[in-house]
């Protein structure tokens, strides 16, 4: 099998020219860090290798599940009543433009799954990234909710040593379905994910996000979703934890297409050692879109002199009866509340891990299932060393 | 019936702009174009050392290696560069500034229109001007009574000649030639501007001010304004810019240097009400500025304090660079676009030294067509231990046909920083309206009334006097904005 | 003073007013009670002028002027005062600016010269002392961060400022403690005289306690379906609204 050099010398890629990777500057990253990849292959791997990566997994084993290795979709490791459904014409391959060199290396595999009735328990979409050879995949995974369908999805991300994987993970709400999507990313410490999420949602819709990530080299996010029906209804928490130089980029953009719609995004990161932690969050209301309700709050903790948090939260507003605000602080843990708890008795570095916890705590709360929330916050603080000594 | 609601916009007619006449007088204007020439002609006219006229073909050999910015949020057809006339002075001051008796009648006239008399005994009480009149000074009052306190103000044309090594010594030193297209073609351009010097320990007694006036059809003004505070002293300037009302658009590049050394404090201050255009966006002014300070002493403090109503496009972003430790930046604005009028401005404040604060307030509002965007960066260098931000950006809007925008850029990198930033977006409440209504207040005065109090905070950041030209102002450019 | 004549108003389609008929005599201190959403608060803003209903039909006179042709500020220099249910804030906006330009409006409309500020200052000072309201609120932005009971205060304040000639009261009484009841009361005590009416809008009677009305009406599903001298509020008080509410025509 032929090895796929991924350089920026042989491969067009954006740079921090591009407004939208002024603070991820692929063409650096690539520079310092060229890899030679397998491209992702159909045949499942050894099964060994499979359960070391679904040990790694936090979903429990008694779910309904849903496995991808290298993008690939392995129906014998599944066992959800629905599986999904390899789309023979795309509908819309070329995916994004700036990253049309990187998406030609591989093919693209794209799939399709419809809820067309509420599922009664959650579905864990497993994406699992083969360590012992790492690969470069390419993968398009359309979601359809029916009509006032309901559905709980947890999508993970695992594995991968220092592969490359593109994904683009679509969804589509009809009028008054519901969604409750968590995204948990947890990849090794080379691995590099570039995702992206278009989400539209129709009438009285309504999509409730948790996203937690504190794995990967690189991982990078460009989610946009349209609330493209009147009254429809997003909320977003997300939560970052970074370490050593692992450098996390979202970029969301939420549009208000139709009246009276509400959006609210709450994002929180932790950033250490020479990590970086990028947020670009855009509401955008379009003419007419009256009514509209939408507030992002950004905050982020920055613990050492040579982390780097870039925060840019944006308004463009094109409709006058319209609640908008936003507002980003960057700081560190608060001395008063330090204080406090050294006062009671609590040592310094035990005090510091428990207030970096409860920072965490407040997206970690939204995660709708209790032992899943309980496996990711004990993952979460390990990685940031926050576990406090038993 | 007052059951059909009345449109805001109904309210809002046409504006008047008071400030639009012209002034018949006979100019000394060159021929449109840019070349090496034409510098050389500028910096003759001047009588320049021959290091200024070197420092300009520097700026003008750059200029011509670099492309105009387009990243705003604005658009406007291409500016031919080559259709504009880089000098243009009254005939009457071929001979350079004079004594305010010898000033030509007509020139003290348009200032008398302007409300601005320059006659000392009329002249407001406790402010100096300067008055810029095309590519020339045309006047500098109070020059005496200043120079006791040993504070040097004057046209910076002047200045290279009595102060060379000030100038020299300070000129490019917070923009450089290079810093920006606008900043470069201005350093190869420029004509006249003021300058002030307040040496250490002194408390400038007055507060200084230049009046801006484009009056020529195809000029452009390209203004230059260098202050330097040295330790210890304290000033506070004012600048006003009105200019005639004309279907084309002319072009205004300015570049403002302000330079605070140990604990000296800079308070620059700016009404702009250059032509905005008419209610289809024909005609106006191009307000391509590039302002911006740098404190370099310990603990000095430059505040920018900006009320933006005129001019078609606006491009400005008045920033701080605090180098020394503990210094304070500061930037206080109100932008108004009316009609088609677009502006993107917002200020940077870059953190280098320790403990070193910055403090953001920013109010937007359009309406009709108009388009807002506020734009801003902090950027917390990894040096500056203990630095803090906060930040606020309010937009208001006014009609739906109109935009508000707001990117601000937070780049944090030392851990100790604490970096705030908060945006809102509102209307003018129905409900506030109609209370007020409901009081007896006329619905446009209501609207006056919310405007104003929506932008109190900037307003009494700016001395007394030009806080009331500003709320006139503000009142004049949302006629008919409203209803 | 007031005359209300088959008045008519819907919002969204639906009925809210449904034929009012009212008379107002100058010197008469009016009481309209009634249960939620039976269209007291609709009547009140539809006398000041608010814009978000539809009137469909009736005739209201204040002066032998149609009151429905102005504008709410021509009604308010006409000596008409809404004092509202809910005031909204206004940042930015002092109390002192708002009452200067109020004032003026009216004497403006009257053809006669603004106040000197030392008779503003005056009549704003009485009237905050009457209301205990303390400088610092004047100085603050209109309602801006003020407790319920302090709007309350404020909207009495500006009241007895204004000195309209018909003033409503909307819910005035509702949120306050028992002591701003009293001083709220007083105020509009203050106020009363041969020349000049109140029309108390009101869900309980202990405001009337405090303020002795002349009439009470009774508001039910968008009509008057009562009306009585003060008498009638202590009946409410004792019966409740349900024993009239099948007085209205459509049993609603």
């Amino acid at each position: 099998m032929s090895l796929l050099h991924i350089d920026p010398a042989h491969l067009r890629l954006p740079d921090r020219h591009q407004e939208a990777w002024k603070y991820t500057d692929l063409n650096r990253y690539f520079g310092t860090r060229p890899l030679q990849l397998e491209a992702a292959g159909d045949q499942l791997p050894p099964d060994a290798e499979l359960q070391a990566l679904l040990a790694c997994s936090l979903a429990p084993t008694d779910g309904y599940r849903l496995v991808f290795v290298d993008g690939q979709f392995q129906p014998s490791s599944s066992n959800a009543p629905l599986n999904p459904q390899a789309a023979t014409a795309a509908l819309d391959g070329s995916g994004p433009k700036d990253l049309q060199d990187l998406l030609a290396l591989s093919k693209l595999r794209h799939w399709q799954l419809s809820i067309e009735t509420s599922l009664e328990q959650p579905l864990y979409l497993l994406f699992l990234y083969r360590k012992e050879t790492p690969r470069h995949s390419n993968t398009r995974l359309d979601i359809r909710l029916a009509p006032e369908t309901e559905a709980d999805l947890v999508e993970e991300h695992v594995g991968g040593a220092a592969g490359l994987a593109l994904l683009d993970l679509n969804l589509h709400l009809a009028a008054r379905a519901r969604l409750t999507h968590t995204r948990l990313q947890h990849c090794d410490a080379d691995f590099t994910l570039l995702q992206r999420q278009i989400a539209d949602l129709q009438d009285a819709a309504q999509l409730r996000q948790v996203h937690v990530e504190w794995g990967a080299r690189l991982s990078r996010l460009d989610a946009r979703i349209d609330l493209a029906g009147t009254a429809a209804r997003l909320d977003t928490f997300a939560l970052s934890g970074l370490s050593d130089q692992q450098h996390v980029d979202h970029q969301v953009l939420v549009r208000h297409l139709q009246p009276r719609a509400i959006s609210r995004l709450r994002a929180r990161g932790i950033v250490d050692d020479r990590a970086r932690q990028v947020f670009n969050g855009k509401i955008y209301v379009e003419r007419g879109a009256q009514g509209t309700d939408s507030d992002q709050l950004l905050r982020n903790l920055l613990l050492s002199d040579r982390a780097e948090v870039d925060a840019k939260p944006e308004l463009e507003i094109y409709a006058d009866d319209v609640r908008c605000a936003h507002g980003s602080t960057v700081g560190r843990l608060d001395d008063t509340a330090l204080f406090y708890l050294r006062s009671r008795g609590i040592d310094q570095a035990t005090a510091r891990r428990l207030l970096m916890l409860s920072f965490a705590e407040w997206i970690l709360q939204e995660m709708p299932q209790e032992s899943l929330r309980s496996a990711t916050r004990e993952a979460f603080a390990d990685h940031l060393h926050l576990r406090l000594s038993a | 019936m007052p059951n059909e609601p009345t449109a805001l916009e109904d309210i809002i007619g046409k504006r008047e702009y008071r400030e639009g006449f012209v002034t018949e007088l006979e100019a000394e204007t060159i021929a449109p174009g840019l070349n090496e020439d034409v510098i050389r002609l500028i910096s003759r006219r001047k009588n320049e050392p021959d290091w200024l006229l070197d420092w300009r073909l520097k700026a003008f050999a750059h200029w011509q290696t670099m492309r105009e910015p387009r990243w705003a949020n604005v658009q406007y057809g291409p500016i031919d560069y080559q259709a504009i006339s880089y000098y243009s002075a009254p005939k009457s001051m071929a001979d350079g500034p004079k004594s305010l008796a010898e000033v030509d009648p007509k020139l003290l006239e348009t200032y008398e229109k302007l409300g601005i008399p320059l006659h000392e005994r009329a002249a407001l009480a406790g402010v100096a001007m300067d008055m810029v009149f095309d590519s020339v000074s045309v006047a500098t009052t109070f020059q005496e009574k200043l120079a006791d306190a040993g504070v040097l103000f004057c046209p910076i044309s002047e200045a290279v000649h009595k102060y060379p090594e000030l100038v020299q010594q300070y000129l490019g030193s917070v923009v450089p030639v290079k810093d920006n297209f606008f900043a470069a073609l201005n350093s190869a351009v420029f004509t006249d501007g003021s300058f002030v010097y307040i040496p250490s320990g002194v408390r400038c007694p007055m507060e200084l001010s230049t009046y801006f006036r484009i009056n020529e059809r195809n000029t452009g003004q390209f203004e230059r304004t260098l202050i330097i505070a040295e330790d210890d002293s304290h000033v506070s300037y004012l600048e006003g810019c009105t200019a005639p009302m004309r279907d084309e658009n002319q072009l205004h590049a300015a570049v403002v240097e302000l330079v605070a050394l140990d604990r000296a404090e800079i308070k620059y201050s700016t009404v702009q009400n250059w032509y905005p255009g008419d209610e289809n966006g024909k005609g106006g002014i191009y307000n391509f500025v590039t302002k911006r300070g740098e404190c370099r002493g310990v603990n000095s403090k430059i505040s920018w304090t900006q009320v933006e109503t005129g001019s078609s496009v606006t491009w400005k972003y008045p920033g701080c660079v605090l180098r020394g430790d503990g210094s304070i930046g500061e930037f206080y604005s109100v932008a108004l676009s009316h009609h088609r009028q677009q502006a993107d401005t917002g200020t940077k404040m870059i953190h280098l030294g320790r403990n070193t604060r910055s403090n953001i307030v920013s109010k937007g509002i359009s309406a009709g067509h108009g388009n807002q965007t506020y734009r801003g960066m902090v950027k917390i260098s990894p040096r500056a231990e203990g630095a803090r931000n906060y930040t606020q950006c309010d937009s208001l809007l006014i009609g739906d046909r109109c935009g508000a925008h707001t990117v601000p850029y937070l780049e944090t990198r030392h851990p100790s920083a604490q970096c705030e930033h908060e945006a809102t977006t509102s209307k003018i409440g129905d409900d506030q309206l109609f209370y007020l209504r409901s009081r007896g207040i006329g619905e446009e005065e209501a609207v006056s009334m919310i405007v104003n109090g929506f932008c109190k905070e900037v307003f009494r950041e700016l001395p007394m006097e030009f806080a009331v030209e500003a709320q006139r102002l503000l009142s004049v450019s949302l006629e008919g904005a409203v209803g | 003073m007031l005359t209300i004549q088959n008045l008519t108003a819907s919002v969204q389609d639906k009925d809210i007013l449904r034929g009012i008929n009212l008379s107002i005599k100058a010197g008469e201190v009016h009481a309209i009670m009634g249960p939620n959403g039976s269209g007291k608060s609709t009547l009140a803003n539809i006398l000041a002028g608010r814009e978000s209903y539809q009137l469909t039909g009736g005739k209201v006179e204040f002066d032998g002027q149609n009151l429905l042709d102005l504008s709410p500020e021509e009604r308010a220099c006409a000596g008409l005062f809404l004092g509202f249910q809910y005031p909204v804030e206004i940042p930015g906006v002092s109390n002192m600016t708002l009452l200067k330009a109020a004032v003026n409006a009216r004497r403006r409309a009257q053809d006669l010269p603004e106040a000197t500020p030392l008779e503003l200052l005056k009549k704003v000072k009485a009237a905050a002392a009457t209301m205990q309201v303390s400088d610092a609120m004047l100085q603050r932005g209109v309602n801006e961060g003020f407790s319920g009971g302090e709007k309350k205060r404020n909207e009495i304040l500006q009241m007895l400022v204004l000195e309209p000639r018909l003033a409503i009261l909307d819910e005035t009484d509702s949120g306050l403690d028992i002591d701003a009841l009293k001083i709220v009361a007083d105020g509009v005590n203050a106020l009363r005289s041969a020349e000049r009416s109140v029309v108390l809008v009101t869900h309980y009677q202990r405001l009337l306690d405090h303020i002795k009305p002349d009439f009470v009406h009774v508001l039910a599903a968008g009509q008057i379906v009562e009306s009585g001298g003060p008498e009638l509020a202590l009946t409410l008080e004792a019966r409740g609204y349900t024993w009239l509410t099948g007085k209205t025509e459509s049993g609603a």
